[in-house]
C-alpha cells in the first residue's frame, strides 16, 4: 500500500541489551498467554483426574463419560445460541424460553395434530425465528436496553408456551426424532453429541475463518467503530438476534428428542447454564472474548464437576451451585485477564488541547 | 460577618511564578496572575497557550514545578491543591461536561453537592416540596427560570450550564456560610459558552455578572471575543505558556486583543483576505489532464454546520481550521456520513449524494478514510489486536477458499508494523496496549490499506508524542504524494501551517477565508480563526475586514 516513508527509524536501531530484555518478557509472556488460553482445558484434566482418584470404580467408565457427554445437548446447543448475540456485543435472555417454545409447538403439532415430526419441527424453529426477529426489532431498531427487552420477552414467551400447552407436558412425539437423536449411539454416546460437534464447528468456522465473523467481533467490541469503519452495525446485529434464536430453537428441538415431550418448565431453567458456559468459555481459548471451543469445553466441564460431585453423593441442588458459581467465578476471572492485556505499555503523557466534545455517531 | 462589609477589593486568588513542564515542554512559563474580588476575569489565548494546563493546576490536577505559590484571599496555599480541599478554599470549577446527572431532575443536580455542603453532620429526611420550593427561590434570585422537576436531560444546554453555574455559585455560597469563612469564592468557568447558539450566550453572560456582584470572583476561560468582551472586567492573556497581556477589558480594541493572542500583528493577512484573494483563481477550471477532484462540497448544512462550499484537491492537503463550537468539529463526520448534514451535496470523485442520504458505506465505496478525533471510541477497538484492527478493512481479501487466512493476516500485518514503524511490532498484541501515538499509526495504516482516494483526518496528533506524530506526518504526505486528497481538521494551528497546502478558516459555521502559501503561519490562521468567531454579521467567503470592524465598533461602543 504506502512505501515505507524512509528507512530505518532511530528507534529501530535500538540498542541490543533493550532488545534483548523485550525478547525475554516477550517469551514470558507467551508463556503467560498459553497458559492463560489452555487454563479451563487443563482445570478439567485435573477435575478428571481427581474424581477419578476418589471414585476410580465409578466416575472412569464408559457409562459415566457417555452421560457426561451424552446429556448435555441442550444445553451445548443453547450455549452456542448465546454465544451468537453475545460475540456481537448483545445479550438476550429470551433464548431459554425460545428452546422451550419451539419444543412445545413441535410437540402439540406432532401429537395433538399429527402433523409429521419433520414439519412440527420446522414449525417450531420458524416461531424461535419469529420471537428472534420481534427481540432484534426492539432492540436494534428501535433502539431499546436488550436486558430489560429480552427479559421481558423471556417471561412472555414462557407464558405464550403455558397457553398453547394448557401447562400440560405434551408427548410422547414421533419416535424417530428421539431416534435419530437420542436412541441411537456410536460409541455409547447418543447422535445428538455428534450433531453438537457439527454445529461447534460451523459457529466456530464462522467467528474464526471469515470477515463476517471478524466484523462480529468489532460489532461486538466497539459499535462505533464498527460504524465508522463501514459496517452495517445494525444489521448484522439484527441477524445476530435471527440466527442466535434459530439455534435456539434447534437446541429446543434437542430437548425434544431426547426427552419425547414437550416440558412447559423447560425453558426457563436452561437460560443460567448456556450463559455460565458461554462466560466461562469466554475466559479460555481466546481469552477475553466469546468463543464457541471455549464454550463448548466449558459445558463439558461443567457436567464433568456436576457429574463427579452427584457421584460423590451430592444432591440435585449441586448443578445449580455449581453453574452458578462458576458463572461468577468466569466472570470475575475474565474482568482480570481483561484488565491485564488492556493495560498500557506506555501512554503518551503528551499535552492535549482541550477536549473536543464531538460525536462521531448519530445515534 | 456581612460581605458588604468588606470594601476594599482585595485579591480573591493570586499566583505567582507558576511553572510547569511536561518533558522538555514548558506548557507554563512564570505565570503569575491575580483576580479580585467581585470581577470577573477572563483567561484567553490560543490552544496550547497553557489555559488548560492552568486551569488543570488550579484544580490539583497537576502539581506545578517547585518555587511557584499560590495565594487564595491573601493565604498561601500548599500545591498541589488536594481536589477535595479546593472547595473549602473557596474554588469550584465548571468544565465543559457541567457534571451534571442528566437522568435525574434539576432539583435533585441542584441539592445532592449542596447537601454534602451544608448538613454534614445533620442527616434527615428529604423534604422534597420544602426543596422544589428552595431551588424555585434560588433560580429567582439568578433571575433564572428553570423548572425543578424538569429532568436535566430534556433541558435546552443554555439551561444545563445555567444550572451548572448557579450549582457550583450556590455551593460556595452555603459552604462560605457555614465555616463563615472571611475567603471569597472564585468560580472557574472552562468554556461554557462552547457550544451554545449566539443568541443563547446573553443569558449565560447575565448570570455570570450577577455571580459576580455577589462579590464573588470568576474566571472564565474562553476563545470567544465576544463573551469575553460581554462579561469580563479583566482579561488575562496567556502565549506560549507566558501572560502576555493583563489588562481591563474596557481598555482594549478587539484588534488590540487578536495582537496579545497572537503575537505579532500579520500585515501581510489583512490584504490577503481582504478581497486580494483571487476568488477567480479558485473556481477557474483546472486543466482537462487533471485528476478528477476527489471531494467536492456544496452548500453543506446541518448541525453547526451553515452553507458551507469547497473542493478538496488530488493531492493536496488542506486545513480547516477553526475553534472549538466553531461547526469545524462537524464536518468530518458529516462528510463520511456518520452524522447527518440537513442538507448540500457531497461530490465524491463523480459519486454525487445528497448530505442527508451519505453513509459510511457509500463514502467507502469512494475511498474515502477517516481517522477520528475520539482514538479510544470510535478509531479502533482496543480489545482487539492490532492485526485484526489493522486488516478489518480489507477482511476480504485474505478469505481464500473459504477459509480467512491467518497466517497472512499475521504476514502482512507483521509487515505494516515494520513499514509504519509501530512499536512494539507485534501485531498479536491488543491495541490499547500501544502508546497514543502508535496506536494511531495503526488507524492510519488501517485506512490506508484501502488506497484511499480522500483522506479526513480529525484531531489526527491529540495525545500522540512527538516522535510518532513526524512519522505520521511522513505517512500522510506519502499518501498524499500518491495521489489522494487529505482534509485536515484540528484546532492545533501549527500543525495546519506544518503541513498544509491551503487552509480554509471557519467560523460560527461558516468559511471566511482561505490561507495559501506561502501566507500560512500558526499566526495567520489563529489571527483569521479569532477574527471569523468575532464577527458574527460578516457573510462567508469575503468582506471579512468590514465585518471585523462593524465588531470592533460595538465593542468601543460598549
Amino acid at each position: 500500500m504506502i512505501e515505507s516513508p524512509q528507512s530505518p527509524r532511530p528507534e529501530e536501531q535500538a540498542a541490543p541489551g533493550r532488545e534483548g530484555r523485550l525478547a525475554v518478557s516477550r517469551s514470558m509472556s507467551r508463556w503467560a498467554t498459553v497458559g492463560e488460553r489452555f487454563a479451563l482445558p487443563l482445570v478439567w484434566v485435573a477435575v478428571i483426574v481427581v474424581f477419578s482418584l476418589i471414585e476410580p470404580s465409578s466416575f472412569p467408565t464408559v457409562g459415566n463419560v457417555a452421560n457426561v457427554f451424552g446429556s448435555q445437548e441442550v444445553l451445548f446447543v443453547l450455549t452456542m445460541a448465546v454465544l451468537i448475540p453475545s460475540i456481537h456485543g448483545d445479550f438476550d435472555l429470551s433464548l431459554g424460553s425460545i428452546a422451550g417454545l419451539t419444543a412445545m409447538v413441535a410437540a402439540i403439532l406432532n401429537v395433538n395434530d399429527h402433523v409429521n415430526i419433520l414439519l412440527a419441527c420446522l414449525a417450531g424453529i420458524a416461531a424461535a425465528v419469529v420471537a428472534g426477529v420481534v427481540n432484534g426489532v426492539i432492540v436494534v431498531t428501535f433502539d431499546n436496553d436488550p436486558f430489560i427487552v429480552t427479559l421481558g420477552t423471556m417471561t412472555a414467551i414462557t407464558g405464550l408456551t403455558y397457553w398453547i400447552s394448557h401447562s400440560q407436558t405434551i408427548g410422547v412425539v414421533s419416535s424417530s426424532l428421539t431416534n435419530w437423536l437420542f436412541t441411537k449411539t456410536v460409541f455409547a454416546i447418543p447422535l445428538e453429541f455428534y450433531y453438537g460437534l457439527v454445529l461447534l464447528a460451523v459457529v466456530w468456522y464462522f467467528f474464526t475463518l471469515t470477515p463476517a465473523g471478524q466484523r462480529a467481533s468489532f460489532v461486538g467490541q466497539s459499535r462505533d467503530v464498527a460504524r465508522l469503519s463501514g459496517i452495517r452495525v445494525n444489521r448484522m446485529r439484527l441477524r445476530a438476534y435471527t440466527i442466535g434464536a434459530a439455534v435456539a430453537g434447534l437446541a429446543g428441538i434437542v430437548y425434544l428428542g431426547t426427552n419425547g415431550s414437550g416440558d412447559p418448565t423447560a425453558g426457563s431453567t436452561l437460560l443460567l447454564p448456556a450463559y455460565a458456559a458461554a462466560f466461562l468459555g469466554a475466559t479460555s481459548i481466546r481469552p477475553g472474548r466469546f468463543n464457541a471451543i471455549g464454550a463448548a469445553i466449558a459445558v463439558y466441564f461443567l457436567a464433568t464437576g456436576v457429574a463427579g460431585l452427584q457421584l460423590l453423593g451430592a444432591q440435585d441442588y449441586v448443578q445449580q451451585l455449581f453453574y452458578g458459581a462458576a458463572l461468577v467465578v468466569a466472570i470475575v476471572l475474565s474482568n482480570i485477564i481483561r484488565r491485564q492485556k488492556t493495560r498500557p505499555v506506555a501512554r503518551s503523557t503528551a499535552e492535549t488541547g482541550p477536549a473536543t466534545e464531538t460525536t462521531a455517531v448519530a445515534d | 460577618m456581612s460581605e458588604a462589609t468588606i470594601e476594599v477589593p482585595e485579591l480573591a486568588l493570586e499566583l505567582r511564578h507558576i511553572s510547569k513542564s511536561f518533558g522538555a515542554n514548558l506548557a507554563l512559563d512564570d505565570v503569575s496572575l491575580a483576580v479580585r474580588r467581585g470581577e470577573v476575569t477572563a483567561l484567553l489565548g490560543q490552544n496550547g497557550c497553557g489555559k488548560s494546563t492552568l486551569v488543570k493546576v488550579l484544580a490539583g490536577f497537576h502539581a506545578p514545578e517547585p518555587g511557584g505559590e499560590m495565594l487564595v484571599g491573601g493565604q498561601v496555599v500548599d500545591l498541589p491543591v488536594p481536589p477535595e480541599r479546593s472547595r473549602e478554599l473557596g474554588l469550584s470549577f465548571v468544565f465543559q461536561d457541567l457534571g451534571l446527572a442528566p437522568g435525574l431532575s434539576v432539583v435533585e443536580n441542584l441539592t445532592i453537592g449542596m447537601r454534602t455542603a451544608a448538613s454534614l453532620k445533620g442527616r434527615r429526611v428529604i423534604n422534597w416540596k420544602q426543596e422544589r420550593r428552595r431551588a424555585r427561590e434560588t433560580f429567582a434570585s439568578y433571575h433564572v427560570a428553570i423548572d425543578p422537576d424538569a429532568e436535566v436531560q430534556e433541558l435546552a444546554p443554555v439551561d444545563q450550564a445555567l444550572l451548572a453555574i448557579i450549582r457550583a455559585a450556590e455551593e460556595q455560597r452555603l459552604f462560605r456560610g457555614r465555616t463563615a469563612s472571611r475567603r471569597s469564592s472564585i468560580l472557574v468557568l472552562d468554556e461554557p459558552t462552547v457550544f451554545l447558539p449566539a443568541s443563547e450566550c446573553e443569558l449565560l453572560f447575565s448570570l455570570i455578572r450577577r455571580v459576580a456582584s455577589t462579590s464573588a470572583s470568576v474566571i472564565l476561560i474562553s476563545h470567544d471575543l465576544e463573551a469575553v468582551r460581554e462579561v469580563a472586567d479583566r482579561v488575562v492573556v496567556l502565549r506560549d505558556g507566558r501572560v502576555s497581556a493583563e489588562t481591563d477589558v474596557a481598555s482594549v480594541t478587539h484588534e488590540e486583543l487578536i495582537e496579545m493572542i497572537v503575537g505579532r500583528r500579520t500585515e501581510k493577512l489583512a490584504t490577503a483576505v481582504g478581497g486580494d484573494v483571487p476568488r477567480a483563481e479558485l473556481d477557474r477550471p483546472r486543466p482537462a489532464t487533471a485528476v478528477a477532484d476527489p471531494l467536492r462540497v456544496s452548500h453543506l448544512s446541518g448541525g453547526r454546520v451553515v452553507d458551507v462550499s469547497f473542493t478538496l484537491r488530488a493531492g493536496e492537503v488542506l486545513g480547516l481550521a477553526g475553534l472549538l463550537g466553531s461547526g469545524v468539529e462537524e464536518f468530518p463526520y458529516q462528510l463520511f456520513g456518520s452524522r447527518p448534514a440537513s442538507g448540500g451535496t457531497i461530490d465524491l470523485a463523480g459519486l454525487s449524494v445528497p448530505a442527508k442520504r451519505m453513509t459510511p458505506q457509500l463514502a467507502m465505496k469512494s475511498r474515502t478514510a477517516l481517522v477520528p478525533a475520539d482514538r479510544a471510541r470510535d478509531g479502533g477497538v482496543g480489545t482487539l489486536p492490532v492485526e485484526e484492527n489493522l486488516l478489518l478493512l480489507v477482511e476480504d481479501r485474505y478469505f481464500i477458499r473459504g477459509i480467512r487466512r491467518r497466517r497472512a493476516i499475521r504476514r502482512t500485518a507483521t509487515e505494516r508494523c515494520a513499514e509504519f514503524g509501530i512499536r512494539p511490532p507485534s501485531p498479536e498484541a491488543l491495541l490499547s496496549s500501544l502508546s497514543g501515538g502508535n496506536a494511531q499509526k495503526v488507524i492510519l495504516a488501517k485506512w490506508l490499506e484501502i488506497d484511499p482516494r480522500i483522506i479526513i483526518l480529525h484531531e489526527p496528533t491529540q495525545g500522540v508524542d512527538v516522535g510518532a506524530r513526524s512519522d505520521f506526518y511522513e505517512l500522510v504526505k506519502a499518501a498524499a504524494a500518491k495521489g489522494a486528497g487529505v482534509l485536515w481538521i484540528t484546532t492545533d494551528f501549527d500543525e495546519l501551517a506544518t503541513m498544509c497546502d491551503r487552509v480554509l478558516i471557519v467560523g460560527n459555521g461558516m468559511i471566511f477565508g482561505e490561507l495559501r502559501r506561502p501566507d500560512i503561519s500558526k499566526n495567520a490562521i489563529s489571527e483569521l480563526v479569532f477574527r471569523a468567531s468575532a464577527s458574527l454579521s460578516v457573510r462567508p467567503g469575503g468582506e471579512l475586514v468590514r465585518g471585523f470592524q462593524a465588531g470592533e465598533q460595538r465593542g468601543e461602543g460598549a
